[in-house]
Parts: structure tokens; sequence; C-alpha cells
């Protein structure tokens, strides 16, 4: 909003310096509101030098509107009535039909049919409210005189194509929306420039309220003003697969409706026989008349509450309205915690449907937020095939089998093992052994699923719920530690630039440098420091690795990432199908300095923000399985035994990027007996993974060696008792890699 | 209120199985199925179908359809507001950038720039509170008095821009 003073246009056409007309009569009293091309006075001229000009010799000459712009100023239009007709659009009827004291003159104007009568008119961006007017009637106006004064209105807000401010009816096309345009928010702060032409839709009003740019970095940067004096930061949460699953019951066996009940019940029994809350949190979801049953992430209540001391908490999900109203209302009976800030895919009229944009939350300013999501494809940019910088990536909830069957099937990293899933699912969900060790997000589902035909205790159909407790590894505690450390690094890194600036020191620091997206990049940069990265059997041959998405994330966190197998290769990632057979395995596996890991290795780094350890994602061979499928049972002990002792004598210990041209035997051993721990975590839930759990989450209390190991940026295996007695069983087991005899 | 009774026109289409007795009721009840709780142009919301004008018309059927056509003419009470009309609402949405309120079915935006500069917005509450009086405040199912500064009325809905800057509009005890 601006205010405008309006001139009378200079005219030249008798003298250089402008003819002088005589006001006749004002059309508009202050405090109307002006159209553009509104009529807003009747003036009679030109005047020669005083004088009434009554014989134009030439009146025609003069149709055309003189307007002249100045930069400052917005000009009148000075147009001849005598051309008008009441039709004319720019003469509104009204002054001319009725016959009150205000419009007589212009009807005499028109009956006059006089050239020497003018009408005034605003041009067509001139619209407001006329705050003054300078120049009584009757009187002369003088060429560049300000007679009237507009409060201007520039449309900013636009309400299903009405302006929110002036009332007037816009050109819905014409204010366009640039929801999504491809534009970096990053930007935003200090580019004006794109600004006032474009409206956006501000979240959570209506779908059809359009605000100008620079009208929302005003209010947004209000409320960022707000969000910094309460020391709190933006969180965006996605719900499906992060904070909940859900699944809709028809996906379940018709017996579902039959015994829920009596399945509930022995869940809840079983609950109570091992003191784990394993059905805990299942609840039955009647949206539409289609049931569904919702299982809250492990600890998803408590985790909201403490990150809401923090994070003002935001929903963004892809399921209707209805069903992100009712998910909030499972995860926040209050209403406390998310408020209205929620976005489902109802609330925006345009846009594509399976994208998540940041910009309809934060048009203008994302260094103050963090986004939690399983998926990353959803939020990438539209042109630049990047991550959103805000993103933390999930760890993909499953909880139901059917689905994480599904979602395997979609899960664009795991796409090497769909044909696996798809065929044993095909084969009545008979996932053998082989498989749904590889399979990393379905591998518990199937587990619990075997486990409960073996022991008979579920009737068959309660397989489709899985068990609850192993499933998630506390995933949310870890994502609560990184929220809180990102908290506190951006309001350190807010007080230093305080700081700086109180101190004088202006020119170090120019520009508030507290971004979470800095942050979050140079987190991520930290996690796989000094790996360097080789992929096998993970990439098709016709595809460039590089810009596949696994190496861009991997280079993302901070590793290098290569083509083939160097002198500097720390980590070979070999896909547990295609990979296994490859020179580059073969190659690694002699060198013996490198480690032999599982893409789930990468992916598990990357969701928990933490180097995963090489023990549990090493690989092996996909004979063991066979070979021991007898006698497993026996199998799983010892190596239970064995992780026990690792864990009691094994040292882990912090050591910089080591020349990796170094060999190690010890090394190698370390590998070899990390294929065995690898089983161990597959088939043996409840122990080791649990355990390597625990290391990860120092608020678990973990010992001294699990904390180093939670920091760990290399580590070593120094138990040299414990090793003579692997290189006995190593040299005992047949299942070893191709290497496994030289180690000898 | 923008209440008028207006004499509208509607093609009732009807099904051959109800060529009977009872056509007269299925007529008229069809008629106000269709109509009712719509939006006619630029007669705005349909609110009720007060009379159904007498003699009915003879239906004309379609051919290849079986179809019978009736143009009815009723009689309608329907909802306008018009510009400058000063309604009383009710507040569904408060936001930083206005408030959403509803008269029936039509909805409201007041932006934040036509509301009194001395109600400040409240993120925590979602509501506007007046500076000086803290116990003033509007929020979700509060009621307010506005006027109406702007109406677009598309085919199947129509809305408005209003505005409680001026005396005696706002909140409403």
């Amino acid at each position: 909003m601006g205010l405008c003073s309006c001139l009378f246009p200079i005219t030249k056409r008798y003298s250089s310096s402008g003819d002088k007309y005589l006001l006749e009569s004002w059309l508009v009293k202050i405090g109307d509101q002006l159209k553009p091309l509104q009529v807003v006075a009747v003036v009679q001229g030109p005047l020669e030098m005083g004088k009434a000009w009554k014989d134009n010799p030439e009146p025609q000459l003069r149709t055309k509107p003189l307007c002249i712009q100045t930069e400052k100023n917005e000009t009148l239009e000075l147009f001849n009535l005598a051309g008008s007709n009441l039709d004319s659009p720019v003469v509104p009827k009204q002054y001319l039909a009725t016959d009150t004291n205000r419009t007589n003159t212009a009807t005499r104007v028109i009956g006059q049919q006089n050239a020497n009568y003018w009408g005034l008119r605003t041009t067509e961006k001139l619209v407001g409210k006329v705050t003054s007017l300078f120049v009584d009637e009757n009187n002369v106006m003088e060429p560049k005189q300000v007679v009237l004064s507009v409060d201007i209105c520039d449309h900013k807000v636009q309400f299903n194509g009405n302006c929110a401010i002036c009332g007037l009816e816009m050109d819905i096309y014409s204010a366009s929306p640039i929801i999504d345009s491809p534009r970096e928010l990053s930007v935003t702060r200090t580019d004006s420039t794109l600004g006032s032409k474009h409206h956006l839709n501000p979240a959570y009003t209506h779908p059809q309220l359009r605000v100008s740019r620079n009208e929302l970095e005003m209010v947004e940067g209000e409320n960022t003003i707000r969000l910094l004096r309460r020391r709190k930061l933006s969180l965006v949460l996605d719900l499906d697969n992060t904070l909940i699953h859900a699944t809709l019951v028809s996906h379940f066996p018709q017996e579902w409706y039959q015994y829920k009940h009596e399945i509930l019940q022995q869940a809840v029994e079983k609950e109570l026989e091992n003191n784990v809350p394993m059905i805990e949190d299942i609840h039955e979801l009647d949206l539409d008349g289609s049931i569904s049953l919702v299982k809250l992430r492990p600890n998803v209540r408590r985790f909201l509450e403490n990150i809401h001391q923090r994070y003002e908490l935001h929903i963004y999900t892809m399921g209707s309205r209805s069903y992100a109203d009712a998910i909030a209302t499972l995860l926040d009976p209050s209403g406390n915690l998310f408020q209205r800030r929620i976005v489902s895919r109802d609330d925006f009229v345009e846009g594509m449907m399976n994208r998540k944009s940041l910009r309809r939350i934060f048009p203008c300013d994302d260094s103050m937020v963090v986004i939690v999501d399983d998926r990353e494809d959803v939020w990438l940019d539209h042109d630049q095939a990047e991550m959103v910088p805000n993103l933390i990536r999930a760890r993909p909830y499953l909880f139901f089998v059917q689905d994480a069957l599904e979602h395997a099937n979609n899960h664009h990293l795991l796409d090497s093992m769909v044909s696996n899933i798809r065929a044993s699912s095909e084969n009545e969900m008979c996932v053998t052994k082989e498989n749904f060790a590889n399979i990393s997000t379905c591998r518990l589902a199937c587990l619990s699923w075997k486990e409960n035909l073996e022991s008979g205790y579920y009737s068959p159909y309660l397989p489709w719920i899985q068990k609850a407790v192993e499933n998630d590894e506390n995933y949310l505690g870890r994502l609560e530690q990184l929220l809180i450390q990102i908290h506190e690094r951006f309001f350190e890194g807010l007080e230093q630039c305080q700081h700086a600036s109180l101190t004088g020191d202006s020119n170090h620091v120019k520009l508030p440098i507290s971004d979470v997206k800095l942050i979050l990049a140079e987190m991520r940069h930290r996690v796989l420091r000094n790996c360097y990265l080789t992929f096998t059997g993970i990439f098709r041959l016709e595809e460039s690795p590089e810009v596949s998405t696994v190496w861009r994330l991997a280079q993302e966190f901070g590793a290098i990432c290569s083509k083939q197998v160097t002198s500097e290769t720390t980590h070979l990632i070999v896909d547990s199908q295609r990979g296994l057979h490859t020179g580059k395995t073969k190659y690694a596996a002699q060198r013996g300095d490198i480690f032999l890991v599982t893409l789930e290795w990468l992916e598990t780094s990357m969701q928990f923000y933490l180097r995963a350890s090489e023990l549990q994602f090493a690989l092996f061979s996909q004979s063991l399985s066979h070979s021991y499928g007898s006698d497993l049972e026996k199998y799983r002990k010892s190596i239970e035994k064995r992780h026990e002792q690792f864990m009691q004598n094994g040292r882990y210990r912090h050591s910089l990027p080591k020349s990796p041209s170094k060999p190690s035997a010890k090394r190698r051993k370390m590998e070899y007996s990390s294929s065995e721990e690898d089983m161990t975590s597959t088939w043996n839930e409840s122990s080791s993974q649990n355990n390597e759990t625990k290391s990860r989450q120092p608020d678990n209390q973990t010992s001294p060696h699990h904390k180093e190991h939670e920091e760990h940026l290399e580590l070593e295996w120094t138990a040299s008792d414990l090793a003579s007695e692997l290189e006995r069983e190593l040299m005992n087991d047949p299942f070893c890699l191709s290497g496994g005899s030289e180690s000898s | 209120m923008g209440f008028f009774q207006v004499e509208l026109t509607k093609n009732v289409r009807v099904h051959p199985r109800h060529f009977h007795s009872k056509l007269k009721e299925t007529l008229i009840q069809t008629l106000m199925d269709e109509v009712e709780g719509t939006v006619s142009g630029r007669f705005g919301f349909v609110v009720s179908v007060l009379e159904v004008l007498q003699p009915l018309p003879k239906g004309i059927l379609r051919e290849g359809f079986g179809f019978a056509i009736y143009p009815l003419k009723y009689k309608a009470l329907v909802f306008r507001p018009f510009k400058g009309e000063v309604l009383d609402a009710v507040v569904t949405n408060v936001t930083r950038h206005g408030i959403f309120a509803q008269v029936g079915p039509l909805t409201i935006f007041v932006s934040r720039h036509q509301i009194p500069s001395d109600m400040t917005h409240d993120e925590e509450t979602a509501s506007y509170i007046s500076v000086v009086e803290k116990a003033e405040r509007i929020q979700r199912d509060s009621a307010i008095r506005l006027r109406v500064n702007g109406i677009k009325i598309d085919a199947s809905s129509f809305t408005a821009v209003g505005t409680i800057l001026d005396d005696y509009l706002g909140l409403v005890e």
C-alpha cells in the first residue's frame, strides 16, 4: 500500500508550459474506492491566458487520452467527453442517468456534446482509495499540479479473485500462482525483485487465498521473530511410515473381522508375558467406511512431547484431510502440539499430487525448518534432482507385513530386491530364508511371521501383525537426539552472530549464518567422512553411477565414491544378490583391508546419521543359510556367545583415517567374523540387534565401550586372543567368502 | 441480510418409472433435491424452494432416452450478499493473514489489513486479541459483524472479502 499523488497532465498544445483547465466538478469524494479507468472529474478547457478558451478549431483532434507518466507520481488521463456516449465504459452510467447534484455536470456535458469538456480519469494501474482532493470545484488546475492523492492498493492479498483489501475483482489468472515454480527458497530472503507480481497460497489458510510475496515475507518475518524469541525451530513431519504405519483392514485376511478380539487378546497376553509393548498403540480408524489399522511408532508420543519444547510441529502428509486430522488426534489428543498446522493433499488446489513442497508451508525462508520424512523422492526439487537440504530421511517404519512388502517394492534403494519379494509373495508369501535375510525392510516382518508359524502360538493369520519390539531400534530416540543437536547448534550460531554484531565485528559476519540447511549438511558430511566407497552389483550397467541416488546420497554424507576398487577404497558396497561373484568382490575379499558391506549399511548410516557398524552389515555368503538351515539354532547360539565375548573383550578405539593401503590381517579377520555377526542380527533379532541398538543410543545408559563405538570413525579389532580363536573358527567355516581360506 | 424470493426455472428430468399417479410429488421432490443448497449464478445461494408454480408444465419426452423433461417454474428463497452489506458471521479459521468467517454457505475472508490495528494476532491461541481489552478476542467460533467489501460469484460457489475496520464492526457479544 502506498500513497500516490495524482497530477494534472501536461498537455502541450499551445504553449510549452502546457494548458490550464478549469475543474468543473469532482465525481469522487474522499474515501471512495477508485477503479481502473474511473472518471474522477469533469474539467473544462483548455484555458488560454486565464480566459476560457471557447472556440477550439479542431476539438476532435484530442480524442486520444493525454497521459504522461512520471516516475513518482501517477498522472491522470485527460480524455474528451464529447466522444463518449451513454454506453461508454469510461463514464459510469449512474453519473449520467440520475439527476443528483453531483452528476448534473456530467449529464450536461454529455448532453451538450461540447468538445471543451473533458473527463479526468485514472489509469489502468491506479486503484485505491481517495485520501484527499487538492483542487476545489471551479478552480483552475495548473499543469503538473497535484489534484488528488490516492492510497494505492497493490492487491497483495487476494481471496478467490477478490482483492481482500480493496474488494476489487481480479482476474484470477493474471495473479499467477507460483506455488510450484522452480525458485530457490534461500534466495528469497534477499531477492524481492520477483516479488510483487507473484501471489502465493499461504499454508493453513484457504486454498483460494493468494498473498503477494512481499506481504508474505512480512507476515512470515513476524512469525520468524516470534519463533526466535521462543527459541524454537520448525519441524515438518511426515505421517505414514515415519510416525505411524497404517494399513487398510481390507489388506488383512477375512478372518481379521471374525477373530479380531481373539487376536488382540492373545497379543495382550503375550505382551504381559514378555513384558514388551507389542500390540500397544494399534488403533482402529474408520474413515468414510474404510477401516484402517494404525500403529504408532514406538515412543512417538514421548518423542513429540519432548521435541515440542524446541520445535514448532507441522504435519505434511499425502493423505486426505480427514485422515490427517484423525491421525493427528491420535498422536496428539489435546491438540496442542500441532494445532492447525497440518497439511494434507486436499489443501492445495493445484500442484502435483505426489510432490511435497516446502514452499507451501514456508514460502519465504527455510533456514529454520527441518523435515523428517521416510521418502526423499517426494521432496526432490523439480528441475534440479537434488535432495531438499532440510530433510532428514527417516528410517521407514513398517509394522504390517503386507505393506512392508509393498513398500519394499516401491522403495527405490531396494529395487534390487524387488524381484525376490515379488516371487516370494506370489508364492503365498512364503518368503524363503535366503530372501528375507536380504530384505531389510520386511525382514523382521517375515521373521516374526515365520516364528509365529513355527511356534504355532498365534492363529495363522496373526502374522499379519508384526512384533513391534525389534522393528524399530528406537529410531525416534535417535531422531530426537539429532533434532536437539540441530536446535542447539542453530541457536549457538545465532548467538555468535549476535555477539559478533554487538562487538562491532560486522565486517566479519554479514548475514545471520545460522541455517539449518548448513548445519544438516555439515552433520551429514561427518557421517561417512574418510570412507572411500565402491559399489558392485548395485548399479545397472546402462546407468551411470554418478547420477544415481545412492551415489549422490553417499557423497552428501561425506563419502568419496569411486567406480573401481582403488588403493584408497575402504568399503565395498555389495549387492547381496548380484554383487557376490563380481570381480570387485573377489578382489576386495583378497585384499582383505576393505569392508564388504551390504547396501543396508549405507542406508542405516544415512538414516541414523551415524556410521553403522560394519560388523552388523557385513556381507555374508548366501550359501550360508543353506548350509546352516537345518542347524540354525545351534549356530545362532554360538554366534551369540561370540558376540558377547566381543563386547566384553573387544576394544574400539578412535583412529583418524589410517592409510588405507596398510593391509591388516586383523581387519580381515574382523570382516569374516562380521559375516557371522550379520547372521546374528538377521536370525536372532532380540539379542544382537538390540545390543547394536543400544550401542547406538547413548541415552540407553551405554557402557563406555559402546559410547566409543557410537562415535567411532574407524574401528579396529584388537583382541588378540579372540582373534586366534576366530581364526580357528574360520578355518572350519565352509561358508566364508572366497578369500576365507587365505586367512590362515 | 440478503434474502430474496425469486422466480426461477429448472429443467427437471424424470425417469419413465415415475410416470404414474405420484408424478407430481416426484417432480417437486426431484426439484428440491437438485436445487436446494446450490449456487445459481447471479441469484445466489438457493436456500429453499418455497413454491412450485402451478399449473405444472407438460413434460417433453426426450427421444431415444425415454426421460421426460419438465421446465418447472418455482419460487425460491435465495441468499445473495451484496457489496457493502453488513453481515454477522461465524469465525471458522484464524490465521496470520486474517480471519475466515462463514455466513451460511458464504465464506468471507477478512484480511489482517482490514482488522483494526489495535488487534494483534496471537499464534499460540490462534486468535486476534485486542490490545486495549485482553478479554476481547476473535477466535474460532466467535461471532463477528463485518461489511462485505467484494464478492466473487462463480458458477458453483461464491466467496467474499470483508472488513471489520469501521465503527460498530467486529466482535459481536
